[in-house]
């Protein structure tokens, strides 16, 4: 089974930010070992007096990707419309993710303005991918609205908690009928496996590998940490059960 | 700045070509505007015009729609009694369409049905408009005031007047018999167009900072390649409007225009 988002089909569940990696070269390493086939950016100025600053999207082979810009930087639905609208402009991309962040220190999104951006961006014809808490009730509107993936936190941005609340990232599972991809928070390939066998269909990270020791390391671990996690799912785990039940036969030992 | 020369409907086809064609490397565009001329005529004139190296870009048909389609002309000038600009426009966005406007509350009027351009005038009292006092360098300052949109001036402008006619800030000057009635057209052409070298600078805020470009940047291609920037991945926003990338060589740039060019960044 592949992720399907909108009318596109990815093979990878992992999708990845290309944020705060040491330089370039690792960088393209790590999205290699990744196997990741959508990439996020963000949308910013462009300093117009070094027409020569390398760029890492423009060493990209675009055909191999699909680009995710994020409205980062958006703090009303307008703002994160306008910044949808200029990345759309550059002919590369479709798909956004909605980030409207509501506070500076947890950098949570607001569910307010990001209900209504993704109303908006819908209208104008995006794939609209918010980014939201991981509030159940939110994700059942956010649905309801048409977004072609549902993206709740595991915790806070860059922060590297995990999943601090699997009840309700496994509500949100259950209630959705599009994807719902994990987005920000994860720390460790035990995360994304943790996530994956509640049943997500895809996670969204950066910073756990681009701030790694090794990051192209660390993309290949999550990489199969969600390939392991997602079979994990497919398989269908046992039940926990309070008391021990042996693996080998009752019958037949030698000390009976 | 630009330079506009406006025939003046008084010439044959074969002296028009003639003087055109001379012109053709100096001014920046050239209106045909033969009102007495059939359309087949024009047809013919335009089609010799292309023949003999003119750029399309360059020409800009007055009045008649039709033609300007039919010969491929991307621009076309609206007389104060013609096709009302916003149908047009709207018609046909990737025209670049220009208003003829005497008054402020005309260019304004002009600017919100969409042109992309008014000609404002008559400044001076001039051979073609005898009689009627101009209007004036001071209503000129009011116009550019008033429209966002380029405002070209028009009515009796000569090397002896074109700077003040810029201090105005008007993008550019539109001439009639200074070039089509002269015995030497490309001299006096030039003579004009050196008039506006070493120019005022453009002003602009790109990226929230004040900044100033060459006058020769005159339209969002040509501010890319002034910082070098045409061949990058960006985005540019004007005004709060995004430029697609088909509109770069079609959209001016103005005096005072907020500008952003955005690109993409590493970002989760």
């Amino acid at each position: 089974m592949m992720l399907k988002i909108a009318d596109k089909v990815f093979k990878s569940r992992l999708l990845l930010g290309t944020g705060k990696f040491p330089n370039f070269e690792i960088q393209k390493e790590a999205v290699e070992a990744s196997g990741a086939e959508i990439l996020t950016f963000a949308v910013r100025r462009m300093n117009i007096y070094e027409p020569s600053q390398p760029n890492f999207l423009e060493m990209l082979d675009l055909s191999k990707y699909t680009l995710l810009p994020n409205t980062a930087g958006a703090k009303t639905a307008e703002e994160a419309v306008r910044i949808a609208k200029l990345a759309k402009a550059s002919g590369l991309c479709d798909m956004v993710k909605v980030e409207v962040i509501g506070d500076d220190k947890t950098l949570l999104p607001d569910p307010i303005e990001t209900l209504r951006a993704s109303e908006m961006l819908l209208k104008e014809g995006f794939i609209v991918l918010p980014y939201t808490s991981d509030d159940v009730v939110l994700a059942k509107k956010l649905e309801e609205l048409g977004v072609h993936a549902i993206m709740p936190g595991a915790s806070p941005i860059g922060s590297g908690q995990g999943i601090v609340n699997p009840l309700n990232l496994s509500l949100i599972i259950e209630q959705s009928k599009i994807p719902v991809i994990v987005d920000a928070g994860i720390g460790s390939p035990a995360d994304c496996a943790i996530a994956m066998e509640l049943g997500a269909d895809g996670i969204l990270l950066n910073s756990a590998v681009s701030g790694a020791k090794d990051p192209v390391k660390m993309a290949k671990a999550m990489k199969l940490a969600i390939e392991a996690g997602r079979l994990g799912y497919e398989a269908g785990r046992i039940p926990k059960k309070r008391y021990a039940v042996a693996s080998s036969p009752a019958e037949g030992m030698l000390t009976s | 700045m630009e330079l506009h020369a406006i025939t003046d409907g008084k010439k044959t086809n074969e002296e028009l070509k003639e003087i055109i064609v001379s012109i053709s490397g100096i001014v920046d565009y050239i209106h045909i505007r033969e009102k007495h001329k059939s359309p087949a005529e024009l047809m013919v004139l335009i089609e010799e015009l292309i023949h003999a190296g003119v750029a399309k870009e360059r020409l800009v048909i007055n009045d008649r729609l039709d033609v300007a389609l039919l010969a491929g002309i991307p621009n076309i000038h609206l007389p104060a009694n013609g096709l009302p600009a916003v149908k047009v426009k709207t018609a046909y966005p990737h025209m670049r369409v220009g208003v003829s406007t005497h008054s402020p509350e005309e260019a304004k009027a002009a600017e919100e049905a969409g042109a992309d351009y008014c000609i404002f005038g008559h400044i001076f009292e001039t051979d073609s408009k005898k009689g009627l006092a101009g209007r004036g360098l001071d209503a000129l300052g009011e116009v550019v005031e008033k429209v966002k949109i380029p405002v070209i001036a028009i009515g009796g402008i000569t090397p002896a007047n074109a700077k003040k006619v810029l201090e105005k800030k008007a993008r550019g000057i539109a001439v009639m018999s200074h070039i089509f009635s002269s015995n030497q057209p490309k001299e006096a052409a030039a003579l004009l167009k050196k008039d506006f070298e070493g120019g005022a600078r453009l002003q602009l805020y790109i990226n929230g900072q004040k900044t100033e470009v060459e006058d020769h940047v005159q339209n969002v291609e040509d501010l890319l390649n002034f910082f070098k920037l045409q061949d990058r991945i960006v985005v540019v926003e004007q005004n709060g409007e995004i430029v697609l990338k088909e509109q770069y060589g079609n959209q001016p740039v103005n005096e005072g225009d907020k500008i952003e060019i955005v690109h993409f960044v590493g970002g989760g």
